[in-house]
């Protein structure tokens, strides 16, 4: 920003500007006598300006002066005297923040469904403060803090933080309670939003110049996702992650941010009875405790250095903040204070006098409350690292792959990518050494406590075995008496399982083979699903979703959709994304449609490799195919049926007369024993094929056959009202592309 | 050492808004005023302030003295202001338009707002727009609306999509009270 050039000057005065001349100038004739002096000027810093304080300030005189007008008279005090003066510590901004919430509506924006009475009752937001004045504190400092941005302002929509999507407004009321209480228990249901609402408080904290450091402590299989959702609500803050070796960590402690994150564990490492142990150097602006729960064990290690770090504010989030005992309510009450450096951390009886308490400080939202301001689903994307032994598992298995795929040279096939693809998603899933599971951690967690509120929830996978799948899922969540509906179970199997899932309210859990359960059920009874790994086919997706979110549906539907970090997963979600492309039908044990989607480069960049010339389609020699229409249409069935044998398929032809619709059935069992088999019909037509075709072959395939699919073959591609008919039904269509890459 | 944020180059290139405003205090004689800078995300960077008194006296005019007691203020802040702003933003109600369009000249555009349903006298110099969301207001710009991509412009916007037009006023006087409370006087 530019400073004023004493020798061009911004601002004149004309010229011929008259002065003031008195009414009656020819009697009284009275000059004008100025007495000046230097007005006040404060220079709020920024902290962008990299100032040695970001909230301290420079004034250059201490005491405005006045410009006088003679006759001089005294100086009236009448602008009202009982402004809002801030209180607190010099170096805090304790007080200040209740200064600021006091002119903040922290109340107004209340909306219907929300409990305000209670709230007030317990809460007592401070907005009607009428505090003394304290000349500890500087003009400047005071002038700092008040001229700050209003928090309701900064949490508008339309306000000038610009926010990833519109805090609905119990998050709002949720935001302005954490900015205006230092201390808070923020208990609201599970899916109503606490990391978000706690992101939006630390943002309008950072943005108000309140906040330098906060400390933010979360499950080890919750990093990634904090960081994502701090990157996405809060992108101006800087993230310092604390996590890895004991090298990086010191590192990550001494590295400039606004955010530190980091896990329980490495808290119980790092913070030490050293005075100086990074998480104790400093006195922590705020410290968030997520899944507060975590600390309810007080005698826990973990649980006494949470309370030991010196804070400013304290926000614990958790939404099971009583689970058995009320020791562990007066634990996580405990860290539910401010403490300043050298102090001792408080300590609670479960008594009425800490039910008083936890009254006062917890703030508890059901989603019966709110429900009216929730939309009927809500989609949450779930990042996670994956265990250390499936990281381990996983690396390897990428490792060999990718030597595998080397070691082919220019004989290597896209579908030896794809099948590398699936092997590593079966790993996402569970590690095949250890069967640990990230995700199903990170659901066990979930489902713990949503069963505590009665709900239930769907499970989706498109694995179905018992190392990767569904059977796997459902035998490590015995505790909430699973049901299995796959596609390998008989037709009245399925209705026993469907009608003892709606009936018999024990069954907490229902997991689901997407191919089979993907269509036509109705399951309203589950408000929760999961899925355990990706179709990356939004309309399977959906399909599958709307299993719970349906007519009857009386809660609103959350989504979980998990990607593990640093894995295929992520990258080709990264891919998808970048290319902001809709997919019909992606990678999945049928393996062909995702090189309709991806390119070789893009399939092969996923492995750091380049795509072999062979693999990479190409424009120019695709005119160099046969004229298929001249062929007959027993030599294209046979051309098509070399194309796949070359590419591993074992094909049957149908005989000519008794086909149904389907020329040939392919069959090939990929790596890890999946069965996939095709039921193709091959139109060798001059012109596009339209949906009576499609139609013919959905008539005729075979229902309920998991790992099976219907394909249409026809180089002159599709009538769009076939595209939508097949993509509706899950049908597969090769067009000219398609056999191009086969017969490369 | 606080740490930049992460946006800071983009809210860094829109410069600041300065809005000015001036108080009459109830006794009749005293004017406040304040310069206040602030960014295009309504972050505050600079506050100046000062006070004039005027004589209780028959002698001129009531509308004469606020319009001298406006200009003197209005003089004593632009002489302080350290930062040069990309805008005045002023209220058409407080700031005559002859302020800015005869007597002090300023190379940067001025902004005075007005809302829709109040008559406002206006120089046949100053150019009028007017905005209709989040409520309706004239701008009446002098010595003219700023180029659609120029910086001022993007200011302006920017400002008027955050709900930022009119509320820095507030805080002004939020400011000039505290400044001017008996615990700090």
């Amino acid at each position: 920003m530019s400073v004023t050039n004493a020798k061009e000057p911004w601002w004149t005065i004309s010229a011929d500007t008259e002065e003031l001349h008195p009414r009656w100038s020819g009697i009284f004739h009275r000059n004008l006598i100025l007495k000046a002096s230097r007005p006040g000027l404060l220079t709020i810093p920024q902290v962008r300006s990299k100032i040695s304080k970001c909230v301290d300030c420079n004034v250059l005189t201490d005491q405005p002066a006045v410009l006088l007008i003679e006759p001089e008279t005294p100086v009236p005090q009448v602008i009202p005297s009982n402004s809002i003066v801030p209180v607190g510590d010099e170096g805090g901004s304790v007080a200040l923040a209740n200064v600021l919430a006091a002119e903040e509506p922290t109340t107004t924006s209340i909306s219907e469904g929300i409990p305000t009475e209670n709230l007030q009752k317990s809460l007592k937001p401070p907005r009607t403060l009428n505090v003394l004045p304290d000349q500890r504190m500087s003009l400047a400092k005071r002038l700092a803090y008040l001229l700050q941005p209003p928090t309701n302002i900064l949490a508008s929509a339309l306000g000038p933080l610009e926010w990833h999507a519109t805090l609905f407004p119990y998050q709002q009321e949720g935001v302005h309670i954490l900015l205006s209480q230092n201390v808070l228990l923020l208990a609201d249901d599970m899916g109503l939003g606490k990391t978000i609402q706690a992101i939006a408080a630390l943002r309008i904290l950072a943005v108000q110049h309140r906040m330098e450091a906060a400390l933010v402590i979360v499950r080890a299989s919750l990093l990634v996702q904090w960081r994502k959702e701090l990157r996405t609500w809060s992108p101006e803050l800087r993230i310092s992650t604390v996590h890895g070796t004991a090298t990086e960590r010191a590192y990550q402690w001494m590295a400039p941010a606004h955010v530190y994150l980091t896990t329980y564990e490495t808290l119980r490492s790092d913070l030490t009875n050293n005075p100086v142990s990074p998480p104790r150097r400093r006195t922590w602006d705020v410290v968030i405790l997520d899944e507060a729960q975590q600390i309810k064990n007080p005698n826990a290690e973990v649980s006494r250095k949470c309370k030991l770090l010196p804070r400013k504010r304290a926000w614990a989030l958790t939404g099971t903040p009583l689970e058995n005992r009320l020791d562990d309510l007066a634990s996580i009450l405990e860290f539910v204070a401010p403490l300043r450096d050298g102090e001792t951390p408080i300590r609670f009886q479960p008594n009425a006098a800490m039910l008083e308490k936890h009254k006062q400080l917890q703030l508890r939202r059901k989603k019966s409350e709110v429900m009216k301001q929730l939309p009927p689903k809500t989609t949450s994307r779930v990042d996670l690292s994956l265990t250390d032994s499936q990281m381990e598992s996983y690396k390897k298995a990428e490792e060999q792959g990718i030597l595998q795929l080397r070691g082919m040279g220019e004989e290597v096939r896209i579908e030896s990518v794809l099948e590398l693809i699936l092997r590593l998603k079966q790993i996402c899933n569970f590690c095949p050494k250890t069967g640990q599971s990230a995700k199903l951690d990170d659901i066990r967690e979930r489902l713990s406590t949503l069963v505590s509120e009665e709900h239930r929830a769907l499970i989706f996978s498109q694995f179905v075995d018992k190392q990767f799948g569904v059977a796997a899922v459902a035998d490590a969540l015995k505790e909430f008496a699973p049901l299995i509906y796959t596609g390998s179970l008989t037709s009245s199997k399925r209705n026993d399982v469907i009608q003892a899932f709606k009936n018999d309210i024990s069954h907490k859990v229902l997991v689901i083979s997407l191919r089979a359960g993907g269509l036509g059920l109705n399951l309203q009874e589950a408000s929760y699903v999961f899925h355990f790994d990706r179709w990356w086919n939004p309309a399977a997706e959906n399909q599958a979703e709307s299993r719970a979110d349906r007519i009857g549906q009386t809660r609103p539907v959350h989504v979980y959709k998990y990607v593990c970090e640093g894995t295929i997963e992520e990258r080709i979600e990264q891919i998808l994304s970048e290319k902001q492309m809709l997919f019909d039908e992606i990678v999945d044990d049928v393996s062909i449609d995702l090189k309709t989607r991806l390119t070789a480069k893009e399939l092969f960049g996923l492995f750091g490799l380049s795509a072999p010339s062979k693999a990479k389609p190409s424009s120019k020699n695709s005119t160099a195919l046969p004229d298929y229409t001249t062929m007959s249409g027993i030599e294209f069935e046979q051309y098509v049926k070399n194309l796949l044998e070359r590419k591993g398929w074992t094909v049957e032809t149908t005989p000519p007369t008794r086909d149904g619709g389907i020329d040939l059935i392919a069959n090939r069992t990929v790596e890890m024993g999946v069965d996939i088999k095709l039921y193709i019909q091959c139109k060798n037509h001059a012109s596009p094929v339209g949906v009576e075709t499609i139609r013919q072959l959905n008539g005729v395939l075979p229902k309920h056959q998991p790992g099976s699919r219907g394909v249409v073959v026809c180089p002159s591609g599709f009538s769009a009202d076939a595209r939508v008919f097949a993509n509706d039904r899950e049908i597969l269509l090769w067009e000219r592309q398609q056999l191009f890459d086969m017969s490369g | 050492m606080p740490v930049p944020f992460r946006d800071a180059d983009e809210i860094e290139e829109l410069g600041s808004a300065a809005y000015l405003k001036v108080v009459a205090v109830e006794d009749g004689v005293t004017y406040r005023g304040a310069l206040f800078l602030v960014n295009a995300r309504g972050e505050p960077l600079e506050f100046t302030y000062n006070s004039i008194e005027t004589p209780n006296t028959y002698l001129w005019r009531k509308e004469d003295i606020r319009r001298h007691a406006t200009r003197k203020l209005t003089t004593s802040l632009l002489s302080t202001c350290q930062k040069v702003p990309k805008l005045v933003i002023c209220l058409a109600d407080e700031i005559d338009h002859t302020l800015f369009c005869n007597e002090i000249h300023l190379s940067i555009p001025i902004c005075r707002v007005a809302y829709v349903n109040e008559a406002t006298p206006h120089s046949p110099s100053e150019v009028q727009t007017t905005i209709e969301d989040p409520q309706p207001v004239h701008l009446f710009w002098f010595p003219g609306k700023p180029a659609d991509e120029s910086t001022e412009h993007r200011l302006i916007n920017r400002l008027v999509t955050s709900g930022l037009l009119l509320e820095p006023f507030n805080r002004a006087i939020i400011g000039i009270k505290e400044v001017y409370s008996p615990s700090t006087t």
